[in-house]
């Protein structure tokens, strides 16, 4: 199981590299309007895609045959993200896809530097390993 | 007429051969009517699925799996179907910087 950060989704959904499927992604509920919109700018504003529709059908295709799986926010989640912000002065965000990394113990996927950074940081604190 | 004057002036139902218990034993039937399959297997696979409990359970978990996979098999080949129609090639960069942008706008 690997956490997905959105700029990792949105480059899977849209770029073709022919590996999605293969592991099991998971990602906070709040990902899926972050894609959308990230697929909608594609469209709308960049023209690299015709048409963001079928996109947005393959990402809750995902969804449905459990190649990704979503993870509600819960409180206790906001709670840990909270404190790992402020720790690292980064956004919130962020660091919800870093505390659902830290919870399950399985490493993140972005193509944020920062954020990757934040998820290292915050892994050698805690003196952690990842199950994967 | 309100649809339930009907009611009030005659204890006669509104439809032909209106049947409420045969009504309620239908909806009933349809909650709980589960249709059953018979699977033959040899004596040793039954033995040995038997290790993982009981073989109706093991077989309804065997046939969720099944359709999990089918389900990410169409699902990968319809993704990849319409990556290849659709050659994008994105900066990773790019991605960071329009996510940061909305995340920043809330």
């Amino acid at each position: 199981m690997i956490v997905a950060d959105s700029s990792y989704l949105v480059e899977r959904l849209i770029e073709r590299r022919g590996d999605w499927g293969t592991e099991d992604l998971v990602s906070p509920d709040l990902a899926v309007p972050e894609v959308v919109n990230a697929v909608l700018i594609q469209e709308r504003i960049l023209h690299t895609l015709s048409d963001g529709r079928p996109y947005i059908e393959s990402l809750f295709g995902a969804v449905d045959s459990a190649a990704l799986q979503l993870v509600k926010v819960t409180e206790s989640l906001v709670e840990e993200a909270y404190e790992i912000a402020m720790r690292n002065g980064q956004a919130i965000y962020d660091c919800i896809f870093v505390a659902l990394a830290l919870k399950y113990g399985v490493p993140l996927k972005t193509n944020d530097r920062r954020q990757a950074k934040v998820f290292a940081d915050e892994l050698s604190t805690r003196g952690g390993s990842l199950s994967q | 007429m309100d649809d339930y004057r009907w009611f009030q002036k005659s204890l006669s139902p509104p439809l032909p051969n209106f049947n409420m218990k045969r009504l309620i034993r239908q909806n009933v039937n349809m909650m709980y009517y589960m249709p059953t399959i018979s699977v033959r297997i040899s004596e040793e696979d039954r033995k040995r699925l038997l290790r993982y409990g009981p073989l109706s359970e093991t077989i309804r978990q065997a046939l969720e799996l099944f359709e999990k996979d089918r389900k990410r098999r169409e699902w990968m080949t319809k993704l990849d179907q319409l990556q290849k129609e659709n050659p994008v090639k994105l900066d990773p960069d790019e991605i960071v910087r329009l996510l940061r942008e909305d995340r920043a706008s809330h």
